[in-house]
Order: C-alpha cells, then structure tokens, then sequence
C-alpha cells in the first residue's frame, strides 16, 4: 500500500492544480491582452501543441543512464527558476490581497516550509493532499464561478473568432501553461509499475484538456464581466472578481479569500512539483543532504528578486518565457532514471528569525468601517470624506459615532487623499465594508482624477468592486442627510436601489462596472444622480459617462431620469418602466431592446427594436392602441432628441455592433469617431397590452 | 539472575523456598494443613488474600478439593493428584518455586503437598474485578451498551459472545517484565492478513519495559509515529465494534486491567464512526456522521478562523454583523487574540476539573463555569459575547467526535491553528489546515495510508467510498476494509436481482 509510487490518480490530480493554480493567477489578463475574446482558441491551441510534445516525450521517458548528466544541472535550475516564479506569484497575491501590511519574504518563507514539510514524505505524501483535496476545492471553484456567471455579459464574449495580432503569443502563453505537464517526464520511477508510460503520457493530456476546459470556462467569465482592455489592465482579475460575487443570503460578502485558497493550494502544487524534480536533478550531479536546503534558499532567492523587480519585463518571468521551449527540449537528451531521496534538510533558523517578526494586527474594535466615501474636487485639489454608520443601530452597548466621522481631507490626488484620511484618523480605516461611493460632478469631470481611481480600483481590492456609484451637484448636501435619517446613509441608498422593481440584476452602476467602462471604453456608464428631497436623498435624473479609451474626448453629460432609465434598459441593466403621460401612467414590463445593423455606401443603419408589455392597470383610462403609440413616442422620442441634441447615443449601439458583426465591429473597432460620424439611428417598438 | 529452586516434595524445603519468595508480603495467606483420612500428610496452601473465596466453603472448587483431600486415605492422595483424580479442569502443576509464584500472581492458589514434587495451581474467584456494565463513553441510541471491563478474560468472553465462529482466534502474550500482563491478541483467521497479525505480535513484542499498566502503554509502544498528535491505533470500549473490527479484517488486542480494547491498524475514517451508524437507517447514520466530519473541522479551526477573519480579511463578513461584532469588542481590554485564548484555557480547565471532580461535583463546575463565569465575563467587558459563542460552538463540535482520544487531537490543534491565524490571517489559517492536512496524509498505521478511504484506492478498493462521510444502505457495503484478505474481501451477497 505505502511504496513510494502514486497512481495515475494522484498524478491527474496532481497536474490539474498544478496547471489550475498558475492559470488562475497568471493568465487571464495576460491572455486578455494579446488574444482577446480569442483566448479560448488560444487556449485550447496550446493545449494541442503540448499534447503532440507528450507524444514524443513518451518516446524518451526510459529508466535507464544517460551520458550527459550535466544536462541535469541545467534541468535542475531551470525547474527551480520555474518554482521560484511560482512562489513569487503566490508570495505576491498573499500579499496584496491577504496580508498587505506583512513582509514579502516572511510569507515567501513560511509557503517554503510549508512545501518542504508536505515534500519531506517523498511524492506519496503530496499526492495523498491533493488527491483529498481535489473535489473540495473543484466544487468550490465551481459554486463561486457559478455565482458570479450572471455578472457576466455576453456581449463582452463576441467576436470569438477574430484576428488579434497577438493571438499567436497567447497560444504561446497557454502551451507555456500546460508545459508544466514536462514533469511527467520524471512520474515512471514514482508511479506503480503497472502504468506505463503511454498510459502516464495519456493521463496527463487529459489532465490538461480537462484544466484547460475549466480555464477556458472562468477566462469567458472574467472576459464577460470585465471585458477585453478592462481584463488586460486587471491585476489578478479573478480575485477582483470573486470579490463581487454575492453569495445568496448575504452571508458572506466577499470571497476573494476563498479564491485565494484555491489559488495558494494550486500554486504550492506548482512550486512544489518544481522543487521537488529540481532538487531530484541536482542530486543527480551531486548527491548532498544539504542539496534541499540550496534548492529552497535558490527558490526563495528567485522569488525575492522578481518581487524587488515587481514582475516587470526583464524578471524571472521574461526569462521563463525565452527558455522554457529549451527546458522542453531536455528530456529528450537526458531520457533517464533518477533515484529519490527524502529531502532531509530544516529551514527552522530562518523561521525563528522571522517568528520573531511582529505583524500589525489591527482589533476590530480599533477599525472604523466608512459605510460610504466621497470625493469631490474642490480648488484643484481632491477632497474625501467618509460616512461611517452609527454602532448604535446594531449594538445598545456603543452609542458613540465611528471615529473619523466628519473629517475631511484635501490632497492632490486620491491616493494621497485615503492616505492622509488614514494618518489623521484615530483608528485604521478598512474599506472593505464601503457601501457607497459618491462623486462629485467637479470630480467626475476631472479626468485624471478619475483615471486615477479606476487604476486604485483595478490594481487591488482596497476598493470594494461592489460598492454603487451615484453621483451629485454637491455631496456634502447629501452627505448632511444622515442627520436626520434613522438608518445610516450607505445601508439607505443601497437599499434604495436594490429595492428599485425596475432593475434587473444589480440595482445600479458598481464601482467595477465604472472601472471596465473606463478600460473598455464604447459605451455609456449611466450614473445615478442624488438630490435632496425632503430630507432624504433621491435619484433625480442620470449623468453618463463615456470614457476615452479610444482616445475620443471623455465627458460627462447629465440627462433627465427618463433619458437615464432609456439607457439602463439599452444596456440590460433593467427590464421595467414607468412614464408619465398626460392622462395617466403606463407600466412597461418585459422590455427587451434588439438591435440590427446594415451598411450602405453612405452610412450605417442601426435599428433599436424595443418590445415589451404594457401593463393594463384598473385605473388607466388609456386604451391599448393609445398606451402603444405613447410608447412608441417615449422611446423614439427620447432616443432621438438625445442623439441630435446632445450627440449622444442612449442605445449604447456601438458597444452592442460586435455580437451582431464581427466584420462592421472589426472595421469600426478602433475607430468610434467614423462609427459615430456614419451611423443612422432608427427606433421601432412592439408592445403587447397584457392585463 | 536467581537460581531456580525445583520442588523436592520435601513438604518444608518446598514451604521455604515460596516463603522465601514471598517474604514481608502481607496481602499473601500461607495456610499448613494436614490431608488424609487420618490427617497424616502436611500439605501448604499460600494464596492471594482478596482472590480467594473461604477455603472451608464447599461451594467453591477450592474447598471441594480440599473436603475431598482430607477424607481421602493417605495412599490413595498422590495417585489422585498425578491424575488429577478429582477432575478439577484448570489445575496447572509447576515443577519449581518461580512458575508457582508466577501463578500465584495470577490470583490462583498454590498447593504443596508433602511426597509430591509439584505446585497444584488451583483457580478460584481470582482478584477482584468490576462487573460487566455499560459503557461510559461510545454512547449509542441503539444497541447494546455493553462495555469491557478490566478483566481480559470476561472481555474476550464478550467478543465471543457475539462471535460463534471458530475462526475467531485468540492469541495470548505477556508484556511487561514486572507486571507480565496478559495481552489477548484476537482475530478472525481467514479474514485477516496474516501479515497483519504477524506484525501486530511482533510489535507487542518488540520492547521490553517493566510494566504495562492499560492498553494507551502499549498503543504508544506499538504506534508507528509518536511525534504526531493524531492516534495511529484505535481504542474501544465497547465488544460490539469490536467483533465488528475482527469481522472487518483487523485486529483487536485486550490487555488485563484495562476496559479498552486496540484495534489495529485505525484511519481517520474510522474514529469519527460509531456502532450505531450501523444500527440505524442509512440516511440518519450518513446526517450523523456529516455532522462529525463537520464537528471535527469545526472544533479545530472555529476559533481560528473567527481571528482570521475578525482580524485581517473583514470584508468576508456581512457589514451588519462586523460591526456588531466591533460593537461587542468596546470596551473589552485584551487583543482578540488573548481574549480567545482565555477563554480556550478556561473551557479547558472547565473541561479538566469536570472529569476529575466526582460525577456531582463535575457538573456543577460546568453549570458554575459555563453559566455564571461565562456571564459574569461578558458582563464586566473581559471577553465580548461573541468570543464566548465562538468557544462554546467549538467545544460543542469537539464533544460530537465520538472517539475522546481523536477529540483531544482537535482541541490541542486548535491552539496551533489560532496562534497562526492571529499571526498572518487568512494566509495563516490556510497554512496551518494544508499542514494539518499534509500531515495527514503523510501518516500510516501499520503500512497503511491514515487518510484511507480518501486516498491510494483503486478499482473495487474505491467501493469502500461508500462507508465513509456518507454511509450507504447495508446492501451496498458489500466490501470489507482494505485490511481484509484479498480472498475474503466480500462480506455481503444479496439476492439475485
């Protein structure tokens, strides 16, 4: 039973997360940038390419002593340097997303003698982890994707196929991928001798079919929900978005810790795989019980540097993106056995050294948790506030205000606003809990301020992707509401537009959507604007943005709140609508907006077929041929008044062109101006009269 | 090492030399007598005190044996005694003065009659024992109750009672130089590897120490790795799992003067089930054990994960319910960390004095501590209510892990997963539960992987999936352990369908 052999079993699970856990962190937005909503294609082709090297790896994966063993020298490091960038990538996200305030190379440390303490019991042991592991975190994996798949628009999907003139990288990046399959070359002496090498080389083609079929899989759900630039400029997209997946009941707000979870179980697989057959060669050289303990200061010294040099062009990464394709040529000339020997040597020194290392814990009760943030601009300058929501409403036992409440602080820019917010503040401010982000149109309006906070959105998870945005006139009027108000201002508004019927999903424009506009560009991100009214804030017409992501002109335009509803409906955010007419009111249910486009010589025809039901109620005075034909008005009415007035396109059309084709969006895809110069704007409306 | 002294049956030679053996023993009878019709032949009877019953009493074997002996001529009593002439079924003869020390030891009396040059060992009611009773632990809503006692006999006695097989093999073995206890080491041939019981003697064999006083000696003396908290072999007090272990391909061992019974070699799997899940209807027994599995998980990360999430990744959490939790914490002097460690120690010493204060008096310190220092604590801010939840769950979740040895395992790695994840978060916590799990999975009993059924089956060996977390109808169970025969792995056959 216990021989130090696994089974194919345990190499299948073994190499998925291996495969998974690297996919995860690395790619998408890699991916995103040179193949775009290609990178499923890209994908797959190298995964096809890895699998034809497979077959003739199988060729050569003999027990038996070649001549050349200084090749193993060049193997071992190699496998190190590949260890060594995969600590460096996990090292990296513990980091950022789970402990900011800790030092890199304690983390990098401490992931180290966790893999040499699960390496210490030869493979057997490994596998053994990976095996119990791998339905626990597969069904995680899935239950998270599954609950953030209605957050991904199908729009962002299309054109799948589609020249990208960096899609042959992207294959490159994906066949780079699944070469960590290259270590099956080392399985015959670890596996029972029952499976063969055919049937090793089998398994692992499978394997990575099946990872690259989940990859494939989550990237079209990062590509959906971000969109293409939005996911390229994304630093580990998927921590971004599992972080905006709402778990149903609320109960957990967010999830990138659990995604980080399966990320550190994926990638310690990775660096392990490459520790443990790295040190496996350079023992061939030279055989040291000392060789483990070289082979993990080597890792840790690889990953320090690529951290110092902050994963830019020119690291370890660049590196390994020259000389893998030589590394895979190895084998072939080394084609031999190899014996193990349990790593024996302890790193416990170093974890002395680094236990003694204090960590800044910060109590819960000495955190202020902002409920809403506000930025303005005012003198040139970034102005921000926070609004914290009184203990008092969840607690009897605290009836003072959150600490902070009240201050404001004026600086430069928005990073150094939130950082002089958090020297002048008594306590730590954690921002994970933001509700609410209001904005000022003085800083909407400011365009670096505003790329500036996309980019602190995107970079991280500081700012909660969930948190709405509204915008305002003046946010210290609005702000000034809480007094009066029994709940707290940021619980109010979301609750306000979460129980708005006429909304579909999220009840209102998220600082995420905001961040994949902005990188995205083509479309409008419809703003709610708040007003005063009656001392409570209400929604009170819409600004919208269009950014300048193709470097049109950014602006910002403010419609009226029927014209914002129009475009919140053109953009699928709702499917319900209210109008006033002059005998009454008509209740519009169902509305779906198509589209249809066709070129002529002159121009380009765009055809916005809206439908829907027009709801009969008692009261209404108005018959069904009347209700029809205000509706017809409404929208016709609407969409073109906009556009001629204000040359503005409430039907987002040119966003919505590339699912209907590929060839106009190809030709217009990196030219709005023509695009908006060419196209001819139609409305037509079919309503159904339904009790 | 002493020269052995051969009876002679020289009547005062043989006396002196078991005199001599057991000089300044007070608890030890010695009796002269004479025997014969005309009370013409001495004889020496020495016993434990408290093992016999009143040697005058015709009731027991012993004192029919000696009525009998003294209305018996004088010529006739040697031949009687050489051919066990009274048909006495458990009499043992030494020929010198150590053997029948050595029975004496084992609470049966020695007889030297004078012309016969050999000890009688004559069994009686032996020492004293407990009674058979029901199990204090390994509670069970159906079935029997039943529990082992101290006596190793009586306990193989109950295995048996379950078991009318001849396959059922008892093996016995003394450990222990000073205290020679008997170890029973029980199996049903034809099921088990032979390996197995070959490795299991060998092992119990394979030190030498002076006395082995309860089974948990030999269980860390026969183990594989010391060095890991989690119990390699399997304790039970109940016959019934028992019988059920043997059926399944392992082995049992009873040792005298203890109630429990090892079964080697254990997995993880194997603690967190109870004899009832086979008692009772599959749905419920696979809730049950679904309950464990969690229970278990619980009871060692609970506290943990509270600081990890609590302390660095807040965002996890509802906002409603963070901030009450922070609510909570005004006011309260120490880190949370300190705070939860507090009350981890006082649930702790509650837990300690509860056991080792008599049955009364253990449950008014848990109504004392749990009820009145729980609240007085909260109520003067030295802990905040939900750190008293949070213990409370997580001893709730340790109480359901049937098997105390495997709990206690929770309760100590609790405080490692706690200092990580005060330490470095979310990161620490993951840290500490994949190294608990590596651990695991680098663990064996007796060759085999710990974390079996989890791991290293194949082909029909997955099958055994099937009693696991979730325990499928009897029908489907048709396999035994992987420790069973090869030959024999089939253990159930249903009707043709």
């Amino acid at each position: 039973m216990s021989n130090g052999k696994i089974s194919l079993r345990q190499m299948k699970r073994l190499l998925f997360f291996d495969v998974i856990g690297v996919g995860l962190v690395a790619l998408p937005d890699l991916l995103a940038e040179t193949s775009g909503t290609a990178g499923v294609l890209a994908l797959f082709a190298g995964a096809a390419i890895f699998i034809v090297y497979l077959l003739l790896l199988r060729g050569v994966m003999k027990k038996e002593t070649g001549k050349y063993r200084w090749i193993y020298g060049i193997y071992g490091v190699y496998l190190l340097l590949v260890s060594g960038y995969g600590l460096f990538l996990l090292a990296d996200l513990i980091k950022r997303f789970l402990l900011p305030e800790q030092s890199y190379s304690l983390i990098a440390i401490m992931i180290l003698l966790l893999l040499w303490y699960s390496i210490s019991g030869g493979p057997e042991g490994r596998a053994r982890t990976y095996e119990i592991l791998f339905w626990p975190l597969v069904l995680l994996l899935i239950i998270l994707l599954g609950l953030g798949v209605r957050g991904a628009e199908p729009e962002n999907l299309l054109p799948v196929i589609c020249a990208y003139p960096q899609f042959g990288k992207g294959v490159y990046l994906s066949f780079l991928l699944c070469s960590v399959g290259q270590m099956v070359f080392f399985l015959p002496r670890y596996t029972s001798e029952e499976v063969s090498e055919k049937e090793l080389c089998k398994g692992a083609a499978i394997t990575i079919l099946w990872a690259i079929l989940f990859l494939a899989v989550i990237y079209e759900m990062l590509l959906g929900s971000f969109g293409r630039v939005a996911l390229s400029n994304a630093r580990t997209p998927i921590m971004i978005y599992t972080s905006n997946i709402v778990m149903p009941g609320g109960f957990l707000r967010r999830q990138e810790a659990l995604i980080a979870g399966v990320c550190f179980i994926g990638l310690l697989a990775f660096i392990g795989g490459g520790f443990h057959y790295g040190t496996l060669c350079l023992k061939e050289l030279k055989e040291s019980k000392w060789m483990t303990v070289v082979s993990l200061v080597f890792i840790l010294f690889v990953s320090c540097v690529e951290h110092i040099n902050s994963g830019k062009n020119g690291g370890v990464g660049t590196l390994l993106f020259w000389v893998t394709p030589v590394a895979l040529l190895l084998p072939f000339l080394l084609s031999v056995g190899n014996r193990a020997k349990k790593p024996v040597a302890l790193m416990l020194a170093c974890s002395i050294v680094f236990l003694t290392t204090g960590c800044s814990v910060q109590e819960l009760e000495d955190r202020s948790f902002p409920m809403v943030m506000s930025l303005s601009k005012k003198d040139g300058a970034c102005t921000l506030r926070y609004k914290y929501m009184d203990l008092s409403l969840v607690s009897d036992k605290e009836k003072a205000k959150q600490s902070g409440d009240g201050l404001s602080v004026t600086a430069s820019t928005v990073a150094s606003a939130i950082y002089e917010m958090d020297k002048q503040n008594g306590k730590m401010i954690d921002l994970n809990h933001l509700k609410i982000l209001l904005l000022e149109r003085s800083f909407l309006e400011d365009e670096e301020l505003m790329q500036e906070l996309v980019e602190k959105g995107n970079g991280g998870i500081q700012l909660p992707g969930n948190m709405l945005i509204f915008a305002t006139d003046n946010n210290e009027e609005i702000e000034k509401l809480q007094e009066d108000m029994d709940a707290d201002l940021g619980s109010y508004l979301e609750e306000l537009m979460e129980g708005n019927p006429n909304y579909k999903n999220t009840g209102g424009t998220t600082f995420k959507n905001v961040i994949c506009d902005w990188y995205n560009g083509n479309g409008n991100t419809i703003l709610p604007k708040l007003s005063a009214k009656d001392k409570l804030p209400v929604v009170q017409g819409y600004l919208l943005m269009q950014s300048d992501a193709l470097g049109e002109k950014y602006r910002i335009e403010e419609v009226t709140e029927e014209e914002g509803l129009v475009a919140n409906l053109c953009d699928g955010e709702a499917n319900a609508l209210d109008i006033t007419i002059d005998n009454g009111r008509i209740h519009m249910e169902n509305v779906d907006v198509s589209y249809e486009y066709s070129q002529s010589n002159r121009y380009l025809l765009c055809n916005v077929k809206i439908s829907g039901d027009i709801v009969k109620s008692e009261s209404s005075i108005i018959d069904e041929e009347k209700a029809k034909k205000e509706a017809d008005n409404f929208f016709c009415g609407e969409i073109q008044n906009v556009w001629k007035k204000n040359d503005i396109d409430l039907t987002n059309s040119f966003y919505h062109l590339r699912c209907h084709d590929p060839n106009l969006c190809q030709a217009y895809m990196d030219n709005y101006k023509k695009y908006h110069k060419n196209m001819k704007l139609e409305v037509s409306t079919n309503f159904n009269f339904v009790e | 090492m002493e020269k052995s002294y051969t009876f002679t049956g020289q009547i005062a030679a043989d006396r002196e030399a078991l005199l001599t053996i057991f000089s300044n023993c007070e608890d030890i009878k010695k009796k002269d007598m004479k025997i014969g019709k005309e009370k013409g032949i001495s004889c020496f009877l020495i016993y434990i005190e408290a093992t016999m019953s009143s040697v005058m009493l015709r009731t027991t074997a012993l004192g029919n044996f000696l009525a009998a002996l003294s209305d018996m001529p004088e010529d006739e009593i040697k031949t009687c005694l050489r051919e066990n002439g009274m048909g006495l079924s458990d009499v043992v003869l030494y020929t010198t003065a150590e053997e029948a020390a050595d029975g004496l030891l084992t609470g049966d009396a020695i007889l030297l009659v004078d012309g016969f040059a050999q000890a009688m060992k004559i069994p009686d009611k032996g020492f004293p024992t407990e009674a058979i009773k029901d199990t204090d632990s390994e509670k069970v809503l159906r079935g029997s109750n039943e529990g082992f006692n101290e006596n190793v006999k009586n306990n193989a006695a109950l295995m048996r009672k379950r078991l009318f097989s001849m396959d059922f093999k008892v093996e016995s073995m003394t450990l222990g130089k000073r205290t020679k206890t008997l170890v029973y080491v029980t199996y049903m041939e034809g099921i088990v590897k032979k390996e197995l019981v070959e490795q299991v003697k060998q092992r119990l064999s394979d030190f030498a120490i002076d006395g082995i006083l309860d089974t948990g000696m030999a269980e860390q003396l026969t183990e594989e790795s010391w060095r890991s908290p989690f119990p390699q072999i399997q304790t039970t007090l109940r016959p019934d799992r028992a019988v059920m272990e043997v059926l399944d391909g392992k082995v049992v061992v009873l040792c005298n003067n203890s109630p429990s019974a090892l079964i080697m070699p254990a997995d993880y799997n194997s603690f967190l089930q109870t004899s009832d899940d086979y008692y009772q209807r599959p749905i419920i027994a696979s809730f049950e054990r679904v309950l464990r599995y969690l229970a278990a998980f619980f009871a060692m990360s609970l506290p943990g994960l509270y600081l990890a999430v609590t302390n660095f990744q807040t965002g996890i959490l509802p906002t409603t319910l963070l901030l009450s939790f922070a609510a909570a914490r005004q006011g309260v002097p120490f880190p949370a960390v300190i705070e939860l460690l507090l009350m981890e120690l006082s649930f702790e010493l509650l837990r300690e004095a509860g056991v080792r204060l008599p049955g009364a008096m253990g449950n008014t310190i848990g109504i004392v501590g749990g009820l009145i220092i729980g609240q007085a604590a909260v109520d003067a801010s030295i802990v905040s209510p939900i750190v008293v939840i949070v213990v409370a769950f997580t001893a709730l979740c340790s109480f359901c892990v049937p098997n105390e040895e495997f709990a206690s395992v929770f309760r100590v790695l609790k405080f490692f997963v706690i200092i990580m994840s005060a330490w470095l978060g979310f990161f620490g916590f993951l840290w500490a539960m994949f190294a608990i799990l590596t651990h695991l999975a680098l663990l064996e009993s007796f060759g085999h992987p710990y974390m079996i059924p989890f791991v290293a089956l194949k082909g029909d060996g997955q099958e055994r999936h099937k009693d696991s977390v979730v325990r499928f109808p009897l029908s489907s169970l048709i396999y035994r352990s992987i420790h069973a025969k090869e030959t024999q792995k089939r253990r159930f056959r249903g009707k043709e369908k």
